[in-house]
């Protein structure tokens, strides 16, 4: 295979960032919701502790009223003795000297009777500590405080364990998010690769390579989709552009031939011999030349039409205009044109479809049988408007009418009947370009062209596929010219 | 008529030259932009054919600075761009007629004389229109020949309006295109042949005088003659 795209330098590259980029959003979300965690939790402990130390503090207030200090003292002797709770007291003095209890040293600039927290000296199994602790404080007398406190381990022991698990799903987080994520990542990533290596086999030469579209129906079916609309225009280009230009050569090469030829034998003839016949039969070959350079510029002219070039319009008023001009024409050629005209409504540019209706009147005039009926109808049929003419001539046989709308394409092979061979193709190629589609049909007998363009402006009535065969009984060949 | 054509194309140049002369008309040339504007500005001519792909100054500036210097001269554009955004670019500018290469002499003369002439009548609005005893009420859209009333189709009517307009002038097919249809389409000539051979057919009743002629080779002339 020929690679059109030289090869990437950072051929992962954009699955690498897909899989950061997935691992980056996993790890914020994970870091958000353990810190919501984190923090409920230390404010609930937080109102526990609180309830706890106040009704302890509250509770050896009642203690002193009810009995006295002594009381009071021995029995918070009595709890540090026995150690069984991380509770530690201190009663002192205004001074701070202590009075009772485990803590050492009254904490310095601790008054306030609210939960603090501060460091202390406590005295815990024979041994003099400082920990930090959460502490209440109650005034009991003047010259008498008490402190009631708890030691804070469990706090800063939760604190620890957080950072650490955090570290912990951190760490987790990245190396599931950075795996899982590269392989989702390449899913779509291959999926731009595949449409790059289609492209590149498209552009070395094989027109018919496209996209699969799978049945999943998603994003990427709809990239695909469109990807293979645009190859399918450039195959169908390219290949009308071969058809054509063999065309082309044989049909102004033939005048061009025939004008050389007479012009010799004016200069044979010499000065004295009159060349009026050579004049006039050179004449009507220049103007059949000119007529078929003409036709190709309409033709391209055509093909290049957009969508915003479209006006809202209706296929009856154009069909109308169309009778008017070939009404007397059909007359002189012994044919009746019937108009047979119902609403019609469609966007689109009025001069082409008008050329287009004109072409296929004219077609129908030059084969149509002498004495019979052309029946021009529009109206509504589905989510289509159409517009059909119909003859009662020899019509086209079936295998015949994708050939018949193709540049150049004269169904007479010896070339030798009137006309540029356009007239069709270009019907087929304003059909084309308003997304809808001439239909080439039987009329038992003649020829049934119909026009058929979207009633709704975002409504594509363009084969998904342009049809390399005529289907059926009706050939279908739009989007098989250009 | 002095002309004046104002073409790079010397082979162009010449054939337009001979023809005229052929006709007895005077035509001056020249072959770019500035030397145009500069013989237009300077010598009076009855009318002006400017070609639009000029060297140093191209036609459609030529025609703005004629045009801004107060110079009424009828021009006519000769271009190879013929499409419609084209011509419509062309009569924008000042131009008063507008033709497309190629071109066939009788249909460049045609239009000379059209254009010419356009230009000497007076600009007053007219509602009836007469040529011999044909009469065309343009208010009324009817028409009567003599004493007897002609029915006319709507496109009839309009194609008789432009003979009777340039009557005594050849008018060429294309001109009659341009003037009765969008001239963004070509149907043949053989369709408008059709449409004046109906409109000659209920303009000459029985033993009444040919109005409506056929010129060879170029196209058609109403005339009383």
């Amino acid at each position: 295979m020929t690679r059109v795209s030289p090869p990437r330098r950072r051929p992962q590259a954009a699955a690498f960032r897909g899989a950061l980029w997935i691992t980056l959003i996993a790890v914020v979300t994970t870091v958000v919701a353990l810190s919501v965690q984190h923090f409920q939790t230390v404010r609930v402990l937080k109102i526990e502790l609180e309830h706890l130390l106040e009704g302890e503090a509250d509770a050896l207030v009642l203690r002193y009223r009810d009995g006295d200090l002594g009381g009071l003292v021995s029995y918070i002797d009595e709890q540090t003795r026995t150690q069984r709770r991380d509770v530690v007291y201190m009663v002192a003095d205004r001074a701070g000297r202590r009075l009772a209890g485990n803590v050492l040293v009254w904490p310095s600039g601790l008054a306030a009777e609210h939960l603090a927290i501060t460091t202390v000296r406590v005295r815990r199994g024979g041994e003099v500590q400082s920990r930090r602790i959460e502490a209440e404080v109650r005034t009991l007398g003047p010259d008498t405080r008490l402190l009631v406190g708890h030691l804070a381990d469990s706090r800063i022991a939760l604190g620890r364990r957080y950072w650490m698990s955090l570290a912990l799903s951190v760490l987790a987080t990245a190396v599931l998010g950075l795996s899982l994520g590269w392989l989702v990542s390449r899913r779509g990533v291959r999926v731009v690769r595949a449409a790059a290596d289609t492209g590149d086999r498209f552009l070395s030469g094989h027109l018919d390579e496209r996209l699969k579209v799978s049945l999943r129906d998603d994003e990427f079916d709809r990239l695909a989709e469109v990807f293979n609309a645009c190859l399918d225009e450039i195959e169908r280009m390219v290949r009308s552009l071969r058809a054509a230009t063999d065309g082309l050569a044989h049909d102004l090469k033939t005048p061009l031939t025939r004008i050389k030829a007479r012009l010799e034998l004016a200069a044979l003839r010499g000065h004295e011999a009159p060349q009026q016949d050579i004049l006039a039969e050179t004449a009507r070959d220049l103007d059949a030349l000119l007529s078929l350079v003409n036709g190709l510029l309409v033709l391209a002219r055509a093909d290049a039409t957009t969508a915003d070039s479209f006006v809202p319009l209706d296929l009856a008023a154009v069909a109308q205009e169309a009778y008017d001009l070939y009404a007397p024409l059909a007359e002189d050629a012994g044919q009746h044109l019937l108009l047979r005209l119902s609403r019609a409504p469609a966007r689109g540019v009025s001069s082409l479809l008008l050329h287009a209706t004109a072409n296929l009147i004219d077609n129908a005039i030059k084969h149509g049988s002498p004495g019979g009926q052309i029946v021009v109808a529009t109206g509504i049929d589905g989510a289509a408007s159409r517009l059909t003419i119909g003859d009662r001539g020899p019509g086209i046989a079936p295998d015949a009418r994708e050939r018949a709308v193709q540049r150049f394409s004269r169904l007479d092979e010896s070339r030798s009947t009137p006309g540029s061979g356009l007239g069709l193709s270009l019907v087929a190629t304003v059909a084309r370009v308003h997304r809808g589609q001439l239909v080439l049909a039987d009329n038992q007998p003649g020829l049934r062209a119909e026009l058929r363009l979207p009633l709704s402006p975002d409504r594509d009535l363009r084969p998904a596929r342009a049809p390399k065969e005529v289907t059926g009984e009706t050939g279908r060949v739009t989007g098989t010219e250009g | 008529m002095k002309l004046l054509l104002i073409e790079d194309d010397r082979s162009t140049a010449s054939y337009v030259q001979q023809g005229l002369a052929e006709l007895g008309h005077a035509c001056d040339h020249a072959e770019t932009g500035l030397d145009g504007l500069t013989a237009a500005l300077t010598n009076p001519y009855d009318a002006i054919i400017l070609d639009r792909n000029l060297p140093q100054l191209d036609g459609l500036s030529v025609l703005q600075a004629l045009r801004s210097q107060g110079q009424t001269t009828p021009v006519l554009i000769l271009s190879a761009l013929g499409q419609v955004d084209d011509r419509i670019k062309g009569l924008e500018a000042g131009s008063d007629d507008y033709l497309t290469k190629p071109f066939s002499f009788g249909e460049l003369m045609a239009r000379i004389a059209a254009i010419v002439r356009r230009g000497s009548g007076t600009a007053t609005a007219t509602t009836t229109l007469q040529v011999g005893d044909l009469e065309l009420d343009l208010l009324a859209r009817a028409a009567k020949r003599g004493a007897r009333r002609i029915e006319l189709l709507n496109k009839e009517f309009q194609l008789l309006e432009y003979f009777m307009r340039h009557a005594g002038q050849v008018v060429t097919r294309t001109m009659l295109l341009e003037a009765a249809w969008d001239y963004s389409f070509d149907p043949g000539t053989n369709v408008i042949d059709v449409h004046v051979s109906r409109l000659r057919g209920k303009l000459e009743h029985g033993d009444e005088p040919p109005l409506l002629h056929t010129v060879r080779g170029a196209g058609y002339q109403l005339d009383a003659r």
